[in-house]
């Protein structure tokens, strides 16, 4: 079982064109993300692990693993903070996760 | 780019982000000055065929779906079709009269649909004035208890008036309900034409004097939030539109034929012939209303700043006055307000 996260049920995500655009409806608060921010949340919302993310980011994008790590677990990270994902309470493994 | 950026895009490259549904012209209030053609004939959307649609917009990328009639929650299929919504994950707001929020519907509404916001009409900050125009006697005293109501359950609300000669007396008593309740109060400066042409509803349009007060009192509170600083008529960072009738949003009637919004009923398509998706990549009728917003955007854009800032509508100028490049009176009349505003010595 690997960490695990999903977006809070009062989230609602669109892609616009490449462009991802959140609102948290409790609060009211529009958040724009990038092409690389809206591919994650579409992969979380798609229930992988934190670990299958940044595998399956890494098949998708020219980035070194070490570096899809590192900004995928900072951009959760802010992600959390900004109330759009809450930690799943239980997770099962992923396909090809190990 | 950041969230505006992103909406600008929808505008510019035509992404369908707002679609609102009339659900039904069925309703529970009789305003006088109601809009819809109610004696509309048509083959209303079957159930099946909003679920394929609402499957298709969320491919589009389409965001946000608003619920209005008439009144929605009048049609049968309204919780059904507001789960699946929900359940595709469009933000979803509804229009109602709020006759019928009582406590056991409006806590299914939020349960069942969670609507980012409802929005509800006001057309008075009195009985004698609200019911004159809902012509339902009682109909006020319901819907302040309705309005707690929502609130209590924490349920987002946006009250809209219509500003009419019968209310324009009362736009500050209104703006205290509101600030009561604790929410936004909005006021549409225009009344519609009904659908059908028929011009009557016209006859109780706010006079100049009641557009000035609503502008002058909608300048002070904005005024006032912004710690006594007025805003600058600058003119919008806008695309190359006047609005996004067509190329970001589009209402549909309930017999399935697309409109580009709510006041610009100028066919597009019908959903009984063509898919959504059809309708909006197709061409024809869709291209010529992007044309004529832009020939609407031209327009104010000779106006002169202010004027585009107006809130000019194309639809209402296509609607009431035959084009939608008719720099229409109500329109001249909010221009004149925001460049006397402007001009006043503590703009900045």
């Amino acid at each position: 079982m690997g960490e695990a996260y999903r977006l809070r049920p009062d989230v609602r995500y669109r892609n616009i064109g490449g462009e991802g655009v959140l609102l948290c409806q409790e609060v009211a608060e529009v958040i724009g993300v990038n092409e690389l921010g809206v591919r994650v949340i579409e992969l979380i919302d798609a229930d992988l692990s934190v670990a299958a993310v940044i595998e399956r980011l890494g098949s998708e994008f020219d980035a070194p693993p070490q570096t899809l790590f590192r900004d995928v677990h900072r951009y959760i990270g802010e992600l959390i903070e900004a109330g759009v994902l809450e930690s799943t309470p239980q997770q099962s493994a992923a396909p090809g996760e190990r | 780019m950041g969230f505006s950026d992103t909406l600008g895009r929808t505008w510019e490259d035509n992404i369908l982000f707002t679609v609102l549904l009339e659900l039904t012209y069925r309703c529970n209030l009789n305003c006088s000055f109601c809009y819809n053609d109610t004696a509309l004939k048509g083959v209303p959307l079957e159930t099946g065929q909003y679920r394929t649609l609402f499957q298709d917009l969320a491919r589009m990328g389409t965001m946000n779906l608003v619920f209005s009639g008439g009144e929605p929650l009048a049609h049968p299929e309204f919780f059904t079709l507001g789960r699946h919504a929900r359940d595709l994950g469009f933000v979803v707001r509804v229009k109602s009269n709020g006759h019928a929020l009582g406590e056991r519907i409006a806590k299914r509404l939020k349960r069942e649909l969670d609507p980012f916001n409802v929005d509800i009409s006001l057309h008075g900050a009195c009985a004698e004035t609200h019911d004159q125009q809902t012509r339902v006697p009682g109909s006020f005293e319901r819907l302040m208890r309705n309005l707690q109501i929502l609130r209590n359950l924490e349920i987002r609300v946006v009250l809209n008036c219509t500003l009419t000669r019968w209310n324009e007396d009362e736009i500050e008593a209104m703006q205290v309900i509101a600030d009561g309740l604790g929410v936004t109060l909005n006021f549409n400066t225009e009344v519609s034409i009904r659908d059908n042409g028929d011009t009557s509803p016209l006859a109780i349009s706010p006079t100049p004097e009641g557009l000035r007060r609503v502008f002058f009192f909608q300048a002070a509170r904005t005024s006032e939030r912004n710690d006594g600083q007025r805003t600058a008529v600058d003119p919008p960072d806008t695309p190359a539109r006047a609005c996004g009738a067509a190329s970001s949003s589009v209402t549909i009637d309930p017999f399935g034929t697309v409109y580009p919004c709510v006041k610009w009923r100028h066919p597009l398509g019908n959903l009984h012939q063509n898919s959504i998706s059809q309708i909006w990549a197709g061409g024809g009728e869709v291209q010529r209303v992007r044309t004529w917003s832009a020939a609407a955007r031209n327009m104010l854009g000779r106006e002169g700043p202010a004027a585009a800032n107006s809130g000019f509508c194309p639809g209402h100028a296509a609607t009431a006055h035959g084009s939608p490049v008719v720099f229409y009176t109500t329109a001249k009349y909010q221009k004149e307000f925001i460049e006397e505003l402007a001009a006043s010595p503590t703009t900045r």
